[in-house]
């Protein structure tokens, strides 16, 4: 079968194009292969296994199986439309009725693998519900792993996604997500993005409700030749609507980096609150950071902010912290640490931290 | 329940007066290879730089439009004139200027600037000068500042070959390639070693004539440990066809040497404005851009400051006021090529009566930039709601041992700032004029007293309107 060619995570508001920050292209094979997902519930969620109007199981909602009635093919999602080149993939649905939930779902690919997954999730009013998504694999493994979820959270809804990416080195990684939010309804997402040898993120919100909310916590360890492309995008169209997006990573030993990050103000979102922030450590001479944070503004009554910093660690706090007898290695290793386990501290479930911290370890003897 | 501020639009009585068109000489429209040839042979071109000319027009007609920025569908070359020559020679004095010109730049109040405060003027009219005059003591420091024609043919012919169109090859972009082709005008300003020029040299840019383009090349080389500000104004009466502005500012800042590059671009709302403006700079030395941009339909413009030495040091400072019809994206770049080298960006821009404004900028860092620190600020203000205004900066860095900062905010008037000056009795329009001033302060504070009273003049004019 013919490769594919993609151009994906396109920047809203295009720059000079000698910069080759606009977008990203990517040659991939067909993503033919099924990684089949293991998932644990809790709460009032039900599962589809194969879309909508699959059968259900693990539903523990008032009304037993779902009555699907959102068309999550409106949604659009950060990596753009050349994601449906990669075909139909394997879809889960999954629909999460008012009160608390949980979802746990793991995908781990073989060696070799090539696979397309989809997650859609349906949060019902006063629904309440946390997705946590990791992808695993051995260390040395290598294939594509393609995922794309798209999230609808009615009014009112919570909906918190964790994902977390623990691929091996050969992995060319697709995290591809899509949200609509209603009235009130509020989207947490958190991301960690530590393995692969390229890892393309690409993340977009239509905070289409009146006073809806969306904060976003990307981190990222880049080592070793790593490509890392995300693409954030917050468009607010309902009054009062509220983002905050933040990037925080660590670069080494090669790796290459590119954030686009950007809060739209449509015309109408009066009283829209955007912040946008990107923290980015610099721990070898050998690595690219690229950053375009953009805000794009068609309404008067708005606060929007950006903020970023790139560069070294402090030079007074490594000396404070080898004056304490760290050597300054271990100084280093210690902050870089730091970062990603702030985020970790926000996952909510510890295997999952364990798994993260027992990953960060290789990655930091990896990177020396 | 709040009252709303209607902004009028600005009253540009004093830019928009026009002269009854008397050139010497205008080629026809269009942009073909006869034509550039005929510019070449009226400005009596050296044979390079006739050639030159033609291989920038076959690189412009092989570049395709930019893809990224505002629309310029409006802007078609075939009904562009490239070349109108004014009815008179370059003059020393005032007083042998032709009546109607002469007139144009005092309503503008040139010769009275170069009375008070600047060390020598130049004064293009359409596509050619008409005055240029440089004080004698400044003459005796051994600053050379004239038309690029008399350099391209005088003394200093070898270094204006040296320097042309180097630092913006015609390669560059689309409209760097047109003004390879049939640039006409500008100044040449060689600055010698040690020398400070202590009061600032002038260009003024005055495009008259319907329907055409100005393409004046600027180069400025400023030895090593001089010191120059030089001030470019323009303006234009406004047309209901679509005028073009083209030019190239090149500048060359020796080892510890400085220069401040001041503008205040006032072209009428008809006017394509696609400048190019960039600055190399060798160790030690300082390039500061002070930008102040009104005028336009469309423009863009991005002065870029290339670091090429240890030490090397740039400083932008812009303001840019988008209104009724204008399109202006607009910004910098900085280049970190060398150790130790910073630069500061400061800029406000400020939309209003359906005005779209963008801030784009670039700041990149070379692996060679080691300890090279920069800080970027952007901050927008919105008037209403039916203008627009995006920031796009743009950020690359290519070693650990650099230091770099960036923060952009958008927001608008805060209605307790208006409310706490309409209580000291300033009715509202006059406070948010007030406000809007303080905001473009950055820029008008840079600026010689007589530009930032002009500048402030401006964006008192672009405040006016009544409460509705």
């Amino acid at each position: 079968m013919k490769n594919i060619d993609l151009i994906v995570n396109k920047l809203p508001a295009p720059t000079w194009n000698r910069l080759r920050m606009n977008d990203s292209r990517l040659e991939l094979a067909p993503c033919a292969d099924v990684c089949e997902p293991r998932v644990a519930l809790q709460g009032s969620v039900c599962l589809n296994k194969n879309g909508a109007g699959s059968a259900c199981c693990g539903c523990a909602t008032a009304a037993g199986c779902p009555v699907h009635s959102v068309d999550f093919n409106k949604i659009p999602t950060g990596m753009g439309q050349d994601m449906e080149l990669l075909g139909a993939g394997r879809t889960l649905r999954l629909t999460a009725d008012a009160g608390k939930s949980v979802a746990a779902i793991t995908l781990r690919y073989g060696d070799g693998q090539r696979c397309y997954n989809r997650l859609q999730i349906e949060a019902k009013e006063g629904s309440d519900v946390t997705v946590l998504m990791t992808y695993i694999s051995t260390a040395a493994a290598a294939g594509t792993a393609a995922v794309q979820t798209k999230i609808h959270a009615a009014a009112g809804a919570k909906v918190k996604l964790v994902q977390v990416q623990l691929l091996g080195g050969g992995f060319v990684h697709l995290n591809d997500v899509g949200s609509e939010l209603g009235d009130g309804a509020r989207l947490e997402i958190l991301q960690l993005q530590l393995g692969g040898s390229k890892a393309y993120n690409g993340v977009r919100t239509e905070l289409t409700g009146e006073g809806s909310s969306f904060e976003a916590a990307a981190g990222y360890y880049g080592r070793r030749g790593q490509r890392i492309d995300m693409n954030f995008i917050a468009n607010h169209y309902g009054k009062n609507t509220v983002c905050d997006m933040t990037a925080d990573g660590v670069l080494q030993s090669g790796a290459c980096k590119i954030y686009r990050g950007t809060i739209d103000f449509k015309n109408g979102c009066a009283g829209a609150v955007g912040d946008e922030k990107e923290t980015v450590l610099l721990l070898s001479d050998d690595v690219v950071n690229q950053s375009v944070p953009l805000i794009l503004c068609s309404e008067e009554d708005v606060q929007g902010n950006h903020g970023a910093s790139i560069g070294k660690l402090d030079e007074d706090l490594l000396f404070y912290l080898c004056s304490r007898g760290f050597s300054e290695q271990d100084a280093i290793d210690m902050m870089a640490k730091a970062k990603i386990e702030a985020l970790c501290r926000k996952i909510g479930d510890e295997d999952t931290v364990q798994l993260v911290e027992r990953y960060l370890e290789g990655v930091i003897a990896d990177g020396q | 329940m709040e009252e709303k501020t209607y902004v009028e639009d600005i009253d540009r009585s004093l830019y928009d007066f026009r002269n009854e068109d008397k050139d010497a000489y205008r080629i026809q429209e269009g942009l073909t290879r006869e034509i550039v040839e005929q510019i070449s042979r009226e400005k009596h071109d050296p044979e390079w730089m006739r050639e030159f000319r033609l291989k920038s027009l076959e690189i412009y007609n092989s570049m395709v439009m930019p893809q990224w920025g505002p629309s310029i569908e409006g802007l078609n070359m075939d009904n562009i004139v490239t070349y109108v020559r004014p009815n008179t020679k370059m003059q020393g004095k005032w007083e042998d200027v032709p009546e109607d010109i002469k007139d144009t730049f005092e309503r503008l109040g040139i010769p009275q600037a170069e009375q008070t405060s600047l060390a020598g003027v130049g004064a293009q009219y359409d596509s050619e000068l008409v005055y240029h005059n440089v004080r004698r003591e400044v003459e005796e420091q051994g600053v050379v500042y004239t038309d690029m024609e008399s350099a391209l043919n005088g003394p200093y012919a070898d270094m204006v070959r040296e320097h042309f169109m180097k630092l913006v090859p015609p390669t560059d972009h689309k409209f760097a390639a047109l003004h390879g082709a049939v640039w006409s005008g500008g100044s040449f300003v060689y600055v010698p070693k040690g020398v400070s020029v202590a009061i600032p040299l002038q260009s003024y840019f005055r495009l008259n004539a319907k329907g055409a383009g100005q393409f004046e090349h600027t180069l400025i080389i400023v030895d090593e440990g001089a010191d120059l500000h030089f001030i470019e104004g323009c303006s234009a009466p406004k047309y209901n066809v679509a005028n073009l502005h083209a030019g190239c500012v090149e500048l060359f800042i020796a080892k510890n040497a400085k220069l401040r590059y001041s503008t205040i671009e006032n072209w009428s709302k008809n006017m394509y404005n696609l400048n190019t403006k960039r600055a190399l700079v060798a160790e030690g030395g300082t390039i500061e851009w002070v930008s102040g941009s009104f005028g336009s339909h469309v423009s863009y413009l991005y002065p870029m400051s290339v670091l090429n030495g240890d030490g090397a040091h740039s400083e932008f400072t812009g303001v840019t006021f988008a209104g009724r019809d204008q399109n202006l994206d607009t910004g910098c770049k900085v280049v970190h090529n060398a150790p130790h080298t910073t630069s500061l960006v400061n800029t406000r821009s400020i939309s209003k009566s359906g005005g779209v404004s963008t801030f784009r900028s670039s700041v990149v860092v070379t692996n060679k930039a080691k300890h090279a620190k920069s800080s970027v600020s952007c901050q927008s203000l919105m008037l209403d709601n039916i203008s627009r205004s995006d920031t796009i900066p743009a950020i690359d860095v290519r070693t650990s041992e650099a230091d770099i900062g960036h923060e952009a905010k958008i927001g608008r008037i805060s209605d307790d700032a208006v409310f706490y000056l309409m209580s000291r009795g300033i009715s509202e329009d006059e406070a948010k004029a007030m406000i809007v001033s303080g905001f473009a302060d950055n820029v008008s504070k840079e600026l010689p007293l007589e530009y930032a009273v002009e500048m402030n003049n401006l964006i008192r004019l672009e405040m006016q309107g009544s409460i509705g």
